[in-house]
């Protein structure tokens, strides 16, 4: 807030800080771009420090050719789509008799719930369960396990019981209306806020979840990408290196790989981010306010 | 209230209702509550031959194993010292930084350092860990050019040396987190009445008065909500980035916990998995973090008007 005659020093102070640290945050990003982009030879000669040297598009290529890489894509692709589908219909179906005051044991089950935030039975016998279930290394491990959070549901819920009157509902039912019928056809209709936010949380959940494939798949040809890039980007392991030395005329280092990798699978959430980030201030939102 | 009343009054109108909650009760009682009942094999020889039930009783074996053993010690120190680290640092920071963006005057600039700062909140462990190999990498990484060649120092193998790790973790993890952590702050912030800073500009309160007297006790209650929260996880930190990072060499700063528990109890990366011993030691880290969540929220009910429960 500006008031007259108060010192503009702090505010000049503030405008260039904030730049300063905006920098930071950004620079890994400026600098993975330019060490993909550079000759190989200035990335080994540690030439590239902020703008690209030399340019070229030779690790690119290189990781373009990687058929693992397009298959994990598609593998992530079609995890986050099916999963989020599912994740938030379970999620809706869920929350909503919690906010319905006849509702009964309301109390109780959303007890039950929510003790889930602060307890739980641990890493190995959720494991068990889910081999019990016959769920490793299928389509839905990556679906099932951690398809509802007790936070989630507490969001939802409390967005239903502020947004719908209470009175739409009756006057639905003194028509004559199931609450099957009020869900799907009041209910969901007035909800669009809370099911973007919603859905778009579940998606960017799923296609970075990295733990979930790491206990639950053992498949190569069933990873996700973020399997793959811990292959790729972190132990600097796989195809991808191999003969790295011979291709074409210039050798390429295995950061120029890692760096180019990094971009191409960051290419997805940059286009999204956006149009999807204002969503996300509002779903925060949300649940800072309401939660 | 008998059986049929039950039936007809409070079941029967609402059997829609039931029917909608029905697969989220179940998704809970199989992956939430089924697993706690699982607990008993802590106190198991568990064999997969014998299943669950038929697995010999040993009592507190595995605890006592667990706690007799060199790297317990270590285990407890490092996920508390990452904790506590984290909280030293890692929480004061979002929000200095949120009320310093509040103090902007203009719009724009708030929103593109905003939209800016929250960006590397959705990348995955994955892709934050390989930036952090880029940055630190020996032979062409930039911290060590600048190491080498403006402060003509030996390149420095940060991910294989412990002293660096807590470091490095720390930092990864308010840069990810920073502009997503200020938004809940910022957020919190628009609720307070802006009257109040009118009349406290009337009133010829300073602007840091202003932030001083408003807007710091207008955020108190987010502060403390996000506290206790933190204190619940006292014993359990983010170990993705810790999986993707650590290695043998930096196991005495780096090992925590749940990397022990996923490593000893699930992969059997050193030894063959053991379930049982992996059972206990994420019971004792489940219960820990329900001790401390209940304490701290009971002291907070206690010092302020907010608490969880």
């Amino acid at each position: 807030m500006r008031v007259k005659g108060e010192s503009r020093i702090f505010d000049y102070f503030n405008i260039v800080f904030l730049g300063i640290i905006t920098f930071m945050v950004v620079y890994p990003f400026i600098y993975t771009v330019s060490i993909s982009l550079s000759h190989p030879d200035s990335v080994t000669k540690g030439e590239v420090i902020l703008f690209p040297v030399g340019f070229t598009f030779s690790a690119y290529k290189k990781v373009i050719e990687s058929p693992r890489i397009w298959k994990a894509y598609w593998n992530s692709t079609v995890y986050t789509s099916i999963g989020t589908l599912v994740r938030l219909f379970l999620l809706l179906l869920t929350s909503y008799p919690l906010s319905r005051p006849n509702f009964p044991g309301r109390n109780f089950f959303t007890f039950l719930i929510t003790f889930t935030m602060l307890f739980s039975g641990g890493l190995v016998p959720y494991f068990l369960v889910v081999r019990a279930l016959g769920l490793l290394n299928t389509l839905w491990a990556m679906v099932i396990p951690g398809a509802l959070s007790a936070w989630n549901i507490i969001v939802v819920r409390t967005f239903f019981q502020s947004t719908i009157h209470p009175s739409l509902i009756e006057s639905a039912q003194i028509d004559g209306a199931n609450d099957l019928q009020i869900l799907f056809r009041i209910v969901f209709p007035l909800s669009t806020p809370i099911i973007a936010v919603m859905s778009l949380f579940i998606a960017i959940g799923i296609w970075n979840d990295y733990f979930t494939p790491l206990i639950f798949l053992t498949d190569d040809t069933k990873f996700p990408l973020t399997i793959i890039l811990r292959d790729i980007v972190v132990m600097a392991t796989g195809k991808e290196f191999v003969g790295l030395r011979e291709f074409g005329a210039i050798p390429i280092p295995a950061q120029s790989v890692q760096a180019a990798t990094l971009i191409i699978s960051m290419i997805p959430v940059l286009i999204a981010y956006p149009f999807i980030q204002r969503y996300f201030i509002k779903g925060i939102m949300i649940g800072a306010i309401k939660g | 209230m008998d059986v049929k009343y039950w039936w007809n009054k409070r079941f029967w109108p609402n059997r829609y209702l039931f029917l909608m909650f029905l697969p989220g009760l179940l998704y809970f009682i199989i992956f939430c509550y089924v697993p706690m009942g699982g607990i008993i094999i802590a106190f198991k020889d568990y064999s997969p031959w014998l299943g669950i039930l038929r697995s010999p009783w040993v009592g507190l074996k595995h605890f006592h194993d667990f706690f007799s053993s060199p790297y317990a010690w270590r285990l407890i120190r490092n996920t508390l010292l990452l904790n506590i680290y984290g909280l030293i640092f890692g929480f004061p920071v979002p929000i200095i930084f949120a009320l310093l963006l509040n103090e902007l005057n203009s719009e724009l600039y708030k929103k593109v350092i905003q939209t800016t700062t929250y960006f590397p909140f959705f990348l995955s462990m994955p892709i934050v860990a390989g930036l952090i190999v880029q940055f630190l990498s020996p032979s062409s990484g930039v911290i060590n050019i600048i190491l080498q060649r403006w402060l003509g120092k030996e390149p420095i193998y940060f991910l294989v040396k412990p002293e660096y790790f807590r470091g490095i973790y720390i930092t990864s993890n308010i840069w990810k987190n920073l502009g997503y952590s200020a938004i809940i702050y910022l957020a919190a912030l628009t609720s307070i009445d802006p009257t109040l800073y009118e009349a406290a500009i009337i009133d010829g309160a300073n602007r840091w008065q202003r932030v001083r007297f408003i807007t710091l006790p207008g955020l108190t209650p987010t502060i403390t909500i996000l506290l206790i929260l933190s204190m619940g996880y006292i014993l359990s930190v983010g170990i993705d980035l810790i999986l993707l990072l650590y290695n043998p060499m930096t196991y005495e700063t780096a090992d925590v916990i749940g990397t022990f528990v996923y490593r000893r109890g699930l992969a059997g990366i050193d030894g063959a998995p053991n379930l049982s011993l992996g059972t206990a030691v994420g019971l004792f880290q489940s219960v820990v973090g329900l001790v401390t969540i209940i304490i701290t929220n009971n002291i907070a009910r206690k010092i302020s008007e907010t608490s969880l429960w």
